[in-house]
């Protein structure tokens, strides 16, 4: 069985300013996406249109060769779509134990809780009153709690130590199916190129760059090294 | 010490204010919505009611079950699904919410009006007899017993319903729509749900009111908005405190009637008495801190009403005043009585654009012209007249003169602690002006006895009059004209647009928005005045605060920035009540208000958009340091075909 | 005689139980660029917020030229130099990029509604209009003068944000985010304005995410993480640092 998204030549955009100027992207089945590109860029953008909580205004989105332009956020969950967005990926008024109950629905949160054991103890607590790490981690658990076949993560590192990012990816890694796509956005180089299997840039709402992991770590060092905004700070391999 | 028999007399209007209150509460909550329309369904609700009883002969509970169970939650579905749920898939933002809101408040009152004459009526059917019946040594009223008991159980059935896995999710939903439906959460049915129960709500409230009243479109439906003051304490967050504060004012109102001083006081109580949820509402809107973080869309930076104005600023097409003028100048040349209709149009245009100067130029909602109009009638004829106390006999122009710097700086006075407020707070808080003024002025015999209003001498022929009309409205065109070029213009476009930036390149929006609130007032004066003298009297009923709203309403349909659009409103909806039937226009200008989520900046912006599109792909592509994009009327169309 | 020295000591400022500035102190100094990195939600734009007064702060002062302004309004800091551009472009989407241009320029000096109310003519137009004139012309916008600021892509909106705030000859100019959204080429040609920009005086701190921008454009860095000030000095040796690079930068250490 597998599992795979197509974007083909997406516009979308808020108001009436167009953030995404023609955007075509293949998530095959069993891969791991990286999208990355500097703050601004539309990739936020992308993971929304592909949850489905904003709209094409033009292009299509088909998954396993079905149009699903059209299916509202709801429908694309339902049918597995997982998204944890880079802010609001949790419910502030509600507890952390109520947050889980929602995310499992009829399954057992212990998939999150042996990730984060933190949060173990914070069940009677409030969500919108955690560090931002914290939230983070209970955002997170959504994704492990109920991947789905499609997860959809953005800006995982955000707010989190480098001990915990570890142990974040080190899970997602183990998230990675032959019938599951995984797309990660990440501002800043670094795990995620160990990780990902496919990377695109995208730079003013444009792909600028498609290919494998290898072959941007090389155009990292050469004459394009703005593409990520990194520099010699983002290549992976230096310290 | 409160008496018990007042306090379980007051607590009837108080849980029927809680159930209002609790439904408006529950829309809100779970839809983001602010649904201003409750008012209208609980009218609607009761003259439904009214008919099923009296004149289908219906027995009372199938009719309330059917009215309750079933018209009142279809209603609301209908609403949810047919209005507001396409306005939330477009992520349109609160401003179009509230105003679709606004326009079907216009259309159930207006369908209401039409159908059922805007006469009050004294025969609403009760669902419980006024005798009274004594428990444990009380003696209350068995149908304030039935209020109580229905708040009770409605208020305990939404707490066991909050706690439970539905509450759950509608907690979510509430909280985080967006998330809740990532999360497999089906916020559409949840929202469903939600307004067929505010719906049903509604309509109970109305039902349990009108016998205690009058079945009456306006003033019903202003009574149930009053009730806003219960939600507004309860900071729109609790239940339970809008409940608690719905019984405490109710009560409250109850016992003031103890109270029997004598002379000016006694009128003051006896309005106070009857009318205390519209001061609460007003105090509460003036003294909460902190209000906008606790709504959540009220508080939205950028501003309502700047979202509903115009995105380009087209300039007028050429020679436009030419037809304008020519169409104006047509009644001259009518018989008398036809002069007579037309001289509400000029008088119209100004309250009009009154609206335009600080709705559509500052982008503050305004839903109390009504008020500020009726007090410049009032103020322009007393002076007029020599009965204002301390003051002397002013000459009819100049009584209007002042009259009009009066009311607007009356209109800073109270636009100065209301301020900070933004959005729908703002706009909550001009309406409760607005009624204030009509409860504690225009209501008042005391204020409205003897006076003689007509136009000032020397025009007191009917054309005379209506060329006297038509150099104000010149005079009024001049100054809305001043304030939209030029430095100021410009300063107010950008409190409208970005209210931080405009801060931030040394414009003081403070200071403007209060100025806007100043003149707007001052002008709404001046065409209050011209009302009243065109109808030759002071009916409270043209500044009825349900007016204000539907004004606003139609100044919003005909482009809200747009001060050409406002006379050519007034024109046609004086024009359309005068061929056809009276508060036809209103019904007319509620659908449209409804459908205005198609046409952002309003009928007129919208024709003359399409307009300049189709120009704007004729001229020459400007260079520069980077493309433009699609215009936003092009972007629309784009988006149209691939649907 | 230095103007635009624009000083925070220790800002403090509290939100919903949360502490998103942290005893903050930042010096920003006339003809330098200073830089505040910090990942996400590490309180960069709440301190911008609390410089140009839309938040005060709870604790802490902040200090031009050493005037404290700590509790002076947005406006009345802004027509005092201090002057910012926000994350979100705040342009005025109705009045063409002219007309915003001008906004900034025509409001230097506080002036009240009655001459506008009267009909009479603005003062000081000349200066204004040849003011616009210019920063149209510096910057390459002139071509788009009379296009309504809500139709530009984000390129060009921060392009008009930037102009307008020259508009208003600040002496100290807070940019939050001011590369986000450009291409390449844009960032190199906003790097060059800006480097020109400081030649010409005021201080200038920004809010970047983009390191190479930062490298080479700022005098000083600050690098936060969570409301607090980890590092300051130069960029090489903040960047140096292995805290540095792991907290706030996220990269591998």
């Amino acid at each position: 069985m597998t599992t795979s998204l197509s974007l083909v030549d997406a516009h979308a955009g808020y108001g009436s300013v167009e953030v995404l100027h023609g955007v075509t992207m293949d998530f095959p089945s069993g891969s791991v996406v990286a999208l990355m590109g500097r703050n601004g860029a539309g990739k936020s953008t992308v993971l929304r249109c592909l949850a489905g909580l904003i709209p094409l205004w033009s292009g299509a989105l088909r998954w396993d060769g079905r149009e699903v332009t059209h299916r509202s956020a709801y429908q694309r969950s339902t049918a597995g779509l997982t998204l944890v967005p880079d802010e609001h990926g949790l419910f502030p008024g509600l507890t952390v134990g109520e947050n889980l109950d929602l995310f499992a629905r009829d399954q057992s949160p212990e998939p999150a809780l042996g990730v984060f054991p933190e949060l173990e103890d914070l069940m009677d607590r409030r969500a919108g009153t955690l560090s931002g790490g914290e939230q983070q981690m209970l955002a997170l658990s959504r994704a492990l709690v109920r991947p789905g076949h499609v997860v959809l993560l953005d800006e995982v590192s955000r707010g989190l130590s480098p001990a915990v990012t570890a142990r974040c990816y080190g899970a997602l890694r183990r998230l990675a199916a032959p019938d599951r796509v995984l797309v990660i956005v990440e501002q800043y180089l670094g795990e995620v190129l160990r990780l990902a299997d496919v990377v695109y840039v995208l730079t003013r709402g444009e792909i600028t760059f498609a290919g494998e992991p290898a072959e941007l770590r090389a155009e990292a060092e050469g004459p394009g090294h703005h593409a990520t905004g990194q520099g010699e700070y983002g290549t992976v391999g230096t310290t | 010490m409160v008496t018990v028999d007042l306090a379980l007399a007051g607590i009837g209007v108080g849980a029927v204010a809680a159930l209002a209150g609790l439904g408006l509460l529950v829309t809100y909550r779970a839809t983001g919505v602010f649904n201003l329309a409750f008012g209208a369904i609980a009218v609607l609700a009761a003259y439904l009611f009214w008919e099923a009883v009296r004149i289908w002969h219906w027995p009372l509970l199938p009719a309330a079950a059917a009215d309750l169970l079933v018209v009142c939650p279809v209603l609301g579905l209908l609403l949810e699904r047919g209005v507001f749920r396409p306005l939330q898939r477009r992520g349109a933002p609160p401003a179009e919410s509230l105003v679709a809101a606004l326009g079907v408040f216009v259309t159930l009152v207006g369908l209401v009006a039409l159908v059922w004459g805007s006469q009050g009526r004294p025969d609403a059917p009760a669902l419980a007899s006024a005798a009274t019946v004594t428990i444990g040594g009380a003696t209350i009223r068995r149908d304030s017993l039935l209020d109580l008991v229905a708040v009770v159980v409605v208020g305990v059935g939404l707490a066991v319903v909050m706690r439970s896995r539905i509450g759950l999710l509608a907690r979510a939903v509430v909280q985080r729509r967006d998330l809740a439906e990532l999360t497999g959460v089906d916020a559409d049915r949840v929202s469903a749900v939600a307004w067929a129960i505010g719906a049903g709500l509604a309509g109970l409230s109305g039902i349990l009111l009108a016998p205690t009243l009058r079945l009456d479109p306006y003033g019903l439906t202003l009574v149930v908005l009053e009730t806003m003051a219960v939600i507004v304490v309860a900071r729109l967050v609790s239940p339970g405190r809008a409940v608690l504060t719905a019984l405490a004012i109710g009560v409250a109102q109850s016992e003031l009637t103890r109270f029997h001083p004598t002379g000016r006081p006694r009128v003051l109580l006896e309005a106070l008495s009857s009318n205390l949820f519209v001061v609460v509402l007003l105090v509460a809107l003036l003294a909460l801190r902190r209000l906008d973080e606790a709504g959540g869309p009220g508080g939205a930076a950028g501003g309502i009403a700047a979202r509903l104005a115009a995105r380009r600023q087209l300039p007028p097409p050429r020679g436009w005043w030419v037809p304008a003028s020519l169409l104006l100048a047509i009644p001259l040349l009518l018989a008398d009585t036809d002069v007579r209709s037309a001289q509400q149009v000029p008088a119209l245009a100004i309250v009009f654009v009154s609206i335009v100067v600080v709705s559509g130029y500052t982008g503050q909602i305004t839903l109390g012209q009504a008020g500020f109009a009726g007090l410049g009638a009032l103020l322009a004829a007393k002076l007029g007249a020599g009965q204002v106390p301390g003051l002397p006999t002013l000459g009819g122009l100049t009584a209007m003169g002042a009259a009009a710097v009066i009311v607007g700086l009356f209109g800073l006075l109270v636009a100065w602690p209301a301020i900070r407020r933004r959005g729908l707070f703002l706009a909550l808080t001009t309406f409760a002006v607005a009624t204030v003024v009509d409860r504690f002025v225009f209501a008042q015999p005391a204020f409205v006895s003897d006076v003689l209003i007509g136009p000032p001498a020397p025009f007191t022929g009917a054309r005379a009059f209506y060329l006297f009309e038509l150099a104000c409205l010149g005079l009024a065109l001049v100054v809305v004209h001043n304030h939209h070029r030029g430095r100021l213009g410009r300063a107010l476009l950008a409190v409208r647009d970005d209210e931080a930036g405009a801060d931030a390149c040394g414009v003081d929006a403070h200071r403007l928005r209060l100025w806007a609130f100043g003149v707007s007032s001052g002008l709404a004066a001046l065409g209050g005045m011209l009302l009243a003298q065109s109808n030759r009297a002071f009916d409270a009923v043209t500044f009825d605060p349900i007016q204000g709203l539907v004004w606003f309403a139609a100044v919003v349909v005909f482009g809200v920035d747009s001060a050409a659009g406002a006379v050519l409103g007034a024109a046609l909806i004086v024009g359309v009540d005068a061929t056809s039937q009276a508060g036809v226009s209103t019904l007319v200008i509620g659908i449209l208000a409804v459908l205005l989520g198609r046409l952002p900046g309003g009928l007129l912006y919208s024709l003359r958009r399409l307009d300049w599109a189709v120009r704007d792909r004729l001229r020459p592509p400007v260079s520069g340091a980077a493309t433009v994009r699609l215009s936003p009327a092009g972007e629309v169309v784009k988006a149209r075909l691939r649907r | 005689m230095t103007r635009g020295v624009l000083e925070a000591r220790a800002i403090v400022l509290r939100h919903e139980g949360l502490v998103a500035v942290d005893e903050v102190d930042l010096r920003a100094e006339p003809g330098r660029v200073t830089a505040v990195i910090g990942p996400n939600g590490a309180g960069k734009t709440t301190l911008f917020d609390c410089l140009s007064g839309i938040q005060r702060p709870d604790a802490g002062r902040v200090v031009l030229d050493g005037t404290d302004i700590t509790e002076l309004p947005a406006d009345e800091r802004s027509r005092l130099g201090l002057v910012r551009t926000f994350q979100r472009s705040a342009v005025f989407a109705s009045l063409t990029v002219a007309e915003n241009l001008r906004v900034g320029a025509e409001n230097r000096r506080r002036q009240g509604a009655l001459r506008g109310f009267l009909g009479l003519p603005d003062r000081d137009t000349a200066r204004a209009t040849a003011l616009v004139e210019e920063v149209l012309h510096d910057l390459g916008l002139a071509g788009l003068r009379d296009v309504p600021a809500g139709e530009l892509s984000t390129g060009t909106l921060r392009l008009v944000e930037l102009a307008r705030a020259l508009c208003s000859e600040p002496v100290a100019l807070l940019l939050d985010e001011p590369a986000s959204g450009l291409d390449d080429r844009e960032v190199d040609a906003l790097r060059e304005r800006l480097a020109g920009l400081r030649a010409r005086g005021p201080s200038i701190v920004l809010v970047e995410h983009d390191l190479d921008f930062v490298q080479e454009l700022a005098d000083v860095v600050y690098a936060m993480v969570t409301g607090r000030v980890l590092a300051s000095g130069t960029p090489s040796e903040v960047v140096a640092r292995a805290d540095v690079r792991t907290i706030v930068l996220g990269l591998p250490a």
